[in-house]
């Protein structure tokens, strides 16, 4: 994508600005209690970071990435160190889309996709660092198992388990796009951005996703089991 | 996450530690996580547990403090159980040490290191996630965030933190009304299939909110550069000056005897009587299965 595709940035209010970073961060807190509450396997606390990226842009939606953390940790202390994944997946869907990524909705898919390993680039040297590649999440029985089978917690950056991170940023971007379609007129956003496509067709695609990853865990239990190594 | 309904872990109190300014409170944590992450023995990090436990119970918030130390469990449980199997596997630094077995089951292996790592990295969750439990049940966030301000943060980002922290338990209400008012009318309220039945009138009602809030802190002069007054005041007293540079004078300290003596590191030597290492290894491994059935039982 070439510089001069670039959209030039609006300035909006500030009151605007100070409006909608506090509600997208507690879209994103609420977005994890709501995932936790319909027993999905997968976290979605970052629709809210998604809808600022592509209305305030980068840097405001990295802000309420970073909020998003802060206040998370008064209750969960242990969630701060992982703001930084919040800021990375703001500032690629928010320059993504900026430099013409949104326009078709296969293109903010890919942008998604990218978020997703940005993400879990950031994630995946603090959970290692700190936590010693445990979260205290679901996603510790894939890492457990993936371990039991000989990959190492740094190539499993690549490996199966990530299929739900990336099942989760494609559903939270397409819900995002959701919500961008019921913002008031006079707040649209100012980069030209696909119309949400039908959602039964992401949940297809993330369910996808999500299946093909249980499949690659179990098929490498059966190499590991069967194949002599 | 009950604490959602208020997303605040603050206990009212007048206790000493109540009555300290949140940026004494905000110092210390900052340098006790700083200590706990340059140490590589898991005894250290216990003490810390142990002190903050003994300043929650002499500060009239134990029972929630331990409320919100037992959500640590998971972590500690995995990193533990992770290590004690797999650390030559998942921490590959580890290959060229000398590993001293503990017990074998089947094909998998528990090791003294990886016991010792895993009991480091969980010693030091349970330090610091111990040591910021015990800071945010003593600290109301209004007051932290004035005490901010002194140092010159900038006044709309902590606006923004405080609107979050008025907003989710708001929001979250919303959210359990919907759910719970479409459960009542049959609709499917679990699985992918009910993500946008939930979001859609959650995210709208939402987007309305931003437009209200903004236009009532136009109308409000938000953008004034004037002299802010506070609602909560919070006054910085002699007292925490002194407990100020006690926390520098222990932390240049600290400085000291690393660079003299070096990172404090036991894990070569290290060794406990094999009916414990075996106890934690089990222990851990035990939480982690039953914790893995728990999340498996919630998806199905």
């Amino acid at each position: 994508m070439k510089t001069s595709e670039k959209i030039r940035e609006v300035a909006f209010p500030m009151t605007y600005i100070a409006a909608m970073v506090p509600v997208a961060a507690a879209i994103n807190i609420v977005g994890g209690t709501i995932a936790n509450v319909l027993h999905l396997p997968i976290f979605l606390d970052m629709i809210g970071t998604c809808v600022a990226a592509i209305t305030i842009g980068p840097w405001w939606a990295s802000i309420a990435g970073l909020i998003t953390n802060m206040a998370l940790s008064f209750v969960r202390p242990t969630i701060l160190p992982f703001a930084a994944c919040n800021v990375g997946g703001a500032l690629v869907w928010g320059f993504g889309v900026m430099y013409g990524w949104g326009k078709t909705w296969p293109r903010f898919l890919a942008l998604s996709i990218i978020a997703n390993f940005v993400v879990s680039a950031i994630a995946q040297p603090i959970a290692i660092f700190i936590f010693g590649g445990a979260t205290g999440h679901f996603s510790d029985i894939v890492t457990a198992a993936l371990l039991a089978m000989g990959w190492s917690l740094w190539a499993q950056l690549f490996g199966p388990g990530q299929l739900a991170g990336y099942a989760d940023k494609i559903l939270a971007a397409f819900l995002a796009l959701a919500i961008l379609e019921a913002l008031p007129p006079e707040l649209k956003i100012w980069v030209p951005i696909t119309k949400a496509p039908p959602m039964r067709r992401v949940t297809y695609i993330v369910v996808g996703l999500i299946v093909a990853g249980f499949v690659a865990v179990v098929f490498y239990a059966w190499l590991w089991y069967f194949v002599p190594h | 996450m009950s604490q959602l309904t208020t997303l605040s872990l603050y206990q009212p109190g007048n206790s000493f530690l109540h009555r300290l300014d949140p940026l004494t409170k905000l110092v210390w944590i900052i340098i006790v996580m700083a200590f706990v992450f340059v140490i590589f023995d898991p005894i250290e990090p216990f003490v810390i547990f142990l002190v903050a436990t003994a300043l929650a119970l002499v500060s009239g918030v134990g029972k929630a403090y331990l409320k919100g130390t037992v959500l640590l469990l998971p972590v500690l449980s995995s990193m533990i159980f992770l290590q004690s199997f797999w650390v030559l596997t998942a921490m590959p630094v580890f290959k060229s040490a000398v590993v001293r077995p503990i017990f074998s089951l089947g094909p998998l292996t528990a090791y003294y290191e990886g016991l010792y790592y895993g009991l480091v990295l969980a010693s030091r969750v349970l330090a610091f996630g111990s040591i910021a439990i015990l800071g945010l049940l003593v600290t109301h966030p209004a007051d932290l965030f004035a005490s901010l301000l002194r140092l010159k943060v900038p006044y709309t980002f902590n606006f923004m933190v405080l609107t979050t922290l008025q907003l989710v338990p708001i929001m979250n209400r919303e959210a359990m009304i919907i759910i719970g008012a479409q459960q009542a009318r049959g609709l499917k309220a679990r699985g992918f299939g009910a993500i946008l039945p939930s979001f859609v009138p959650l995210f709208a009602s939402a987007m309305e909110r931003v437009r209200l809030l903004a236009n009532t802190l136009e109308a409000r002069a938000f953008g004034s550069t004037g002299r802010k007054t506070k609602l909560r005041p919070v006054e910085i007293t002699t007292k925490d000056y002194v407990l100020m540079a006690l926390a520098f004078a222990f932390l240049a300290g600290w400085v000291g005897y690393v660079a003299k003596f070096g990172v404090i590191n036991n894990m070569s030597t290290w060794i406990v009587p094999l009916w414990f290492a075996m106890l934690l290894v089990w222990g851990s491994a035990v939480t982690f299965l039953a914790l893995s059935v728990y999340f498996v039982i919630r998806l199905m």
